[in-house]
């Protein structure tokens, strides 16, 4: 039972560290503009797809993955520029709803571009894994637990400490306040894409020596990092990021204690239950004060 | 004001509407450096909507704007802040969330390459508003309304200001606050030369401060005449002076 316990825990770390990113991914955008974007699944897939058929190519293993993030990026933002921005009268419903179509014509590119076979990338240093007790470490866990500490450290103080950062809070706060401040409302928006699909691609890198990776991995990624970003309150980064562990870790201490069959559902009957009774989430704030 | 005086702002047959409905129609306004210039009008006469044009966070469909002698009728809004139109919104439009000290920070935000201009602007809106450095670390969205209509002020100087448009400062302020707010507006158009347009509901107190005025009326501008004859005016006083 101990060793289920602690095994399961590393398995949810490890899992839900990518759920937390996929989260924070969720939550920049929907701060930025109270759109739900639901195409942020696919950037994962594109990540790590990405890196799959550069290192396929003969790059060197960073070139590959730098280049695959670049090409996540550039599609995040030709996804504002192009199907976002030109519906900038639209209502944020019909906006998400763009989103959604978005997802599925991403993915309908990836699988003709890909196919759909499942692909893998190596893991990025061996595969001898750590023995803590009884439960195994890979030491590709720690690059994914590692690398998503450090982008949500990034992240946190980008939009704490930059000017960048906070402009782009402000064009969520109020658009024309923004506007009047010098502040090029469209670039944040622009830039707050570029830094979701970042942020998706390197899960989406991450994952992929551990999860196989096809054309459709996006969606359940998207789904399992909405929900976090629900758990941990719309909106909150951090919140979001916390969400996207607890998410996993319960999701695998199901999966361990109950059955693995379970899995994925015990993600969405949280994901139900907080919108439900906590529908500001767990860690959601207070709407902002209006005088 | 002889005529080889070139205006700071002109507005030459300014017209701008809301779908169908016209709000301004062929608007003709001047102002000069160094003047504070207000416009008195009743709701829905199109004050709001002849400073947003001004900023360019709204749409024009007729006539031409010129600042310093060079046309900006077709300026993306977030350049006219750099070139030193700097607006205070009507109903103040707080960064909510954000500190006060980051609001008055992103008021600079066309300038913040420019270190020493911040740290000099800063100390300049906390020597205006001396209550807003000890709320600094407050989110703006628990400040009361005065002291929120202090930091939208704040940050509208942190723009360093050629051109201080002033949307209904006095919009919901308790009466000593309207005189510390209009004192200090006098003092930025009076002592440090600002160059000010007005919207003011308040149009006695406005006049009081202000050098000349024009009265708009369902979207154009009906009179013209320095502040005193305003107040003055027999019409004036009865539509909008409340006696």
């Amino acid at each position: 039972m101990g060793e289920v316990f602690l095994q399961s825990l590393i398995t949810g770390v490890t899992v839900g560290s990518a759920y937390a990113l996929v989260g924070l991914g969720f939550a920049i955008i929907f701060n930025a503009s109270d759109v739900v974007n639901f195409a942020q699944g696919e950037f994962v897939m594109i990540g790590a797809m990405s890196a799959v058929s550069l290192l396929a190519v003969g790059l060197p293993f960073v070139v590959a993955i730098g280049f695959a993030l670049l090409i996540t990026v550039a599609i995040g933002m030709m996804l504002e520029k192009f199907a976002i921005e030109p519906a900038k009268s639209a209502t944020v419903v019909s906006t998400i709803i763009i989103t959604i179509g978005a997802s599925i014509f991403l993915r309908g590119a990836a699988l003709l571009i890909w196919g759909k076979n499942f692909h893998s990338l190596p893991a990025f240093s061996g595969e001898i894994p750590i023995h803590l007790g009884s439960a195994t470490l890979t030491p590709q866990s720690l690059w994914v637990m590692g690398v998503t500490a450090l982008m949500v450290l990034l992240v946190r103080s980008f939009f704490k400490r930059t000017v960048t950062g906070k402009a782009i809070l402000a064009c969520s706060a109020n658009p024309m306040a923004a506007s009047l401040m010098g502040i090029p409302v469209r670039r944040m928006m622009l830039f707050s894409y570029g830094l979701s699909a970042f942020l998706g691609g390197v899960a989406g890198v991450l994952i992929a020596p551990i999860a196989f990776t096809s054309y459709d991995a996006g969606m359940m990624l998207g789904l399992k990092g909405f929900a976090a970003a629900i758990l941990g309150g719309l909106g909150n980064p951090m919140g979001a990021v916390a969400g996207g562990v607890v998410l996993g870790v319960l999701e695998s201490l199901g999966a361990g204690l109950i059955s693995s069959g379970y899995k994925d559902a015990i993600a969405f009957i949280i994901l139900l239950l907080v919108l439900f009774f906590k529908p500001q989430g767990l860690f959601g704030r207070a709407g902002s004060d209006r005088v | 004001m002889g005529d080889a005086v070139q205006p700071l702002l002109a507005l030459s047959s300014l017209s701008c509407h809301y779908g169908k409905t016209p709000a301004l129609r062929g608007v003709d306004i001047e102002v000069n450096e160094g003047e504070l210039v207000t416009i008195v009008g009743a709701n829905g006469a199109g004050k709001t909507t002849l400073l947003r044009a001004i900023s360019g966070v709204l749409p024009i469909h007729g006539g031409s704007i010129t600042f310093e002698g060079e046309s900006i009728t077709k300026m993306a809004a977030h350049h006219r802040c750099e070139v030193g139109i700097c607006h205070v919104p009507e109903g103040r439009l707080m960064f909510a969330d954000l500190t006060v000290a980051d609001n008055i920070y992103l008021g600079g935000y066309a300038h913040r390459r420019d270190k020493s201009w911040i740290k000099k602007g800063t100390e300049w809106v906390y020597e205006l508003f001396p209550i807003l450095q000890d709320k600094a670390q407050d989110r703006a969205g628990t400040l009361s309304g005065g002291q929120q209509q202090m930091v939208a002020i704040g940050r509208a100087l942190m723009g360093r200001p050629r051109l201080l448009l002033l949307d209904e400062p006095s919009m919901g302020l308790a009466p000593l606050l309207v005189a510390d707010i209009f004192r200090v507006i006098r003092q930025l158009n009076q002592e440090e030369g600002l160059t000010c347009l007005m919207v003011e509901q308040n149009a006695k107190a406005a006049l009081k401060i202000a050098q000349r005025g024009y009265v708009l009326e369902t979207g154009g501008v009906t009179l013209s005449a320095s502040a005193s004859d305003l107040l003055a005016n027999e019409e004036i006083r009865k539509a909008y002076l409340g006696h």
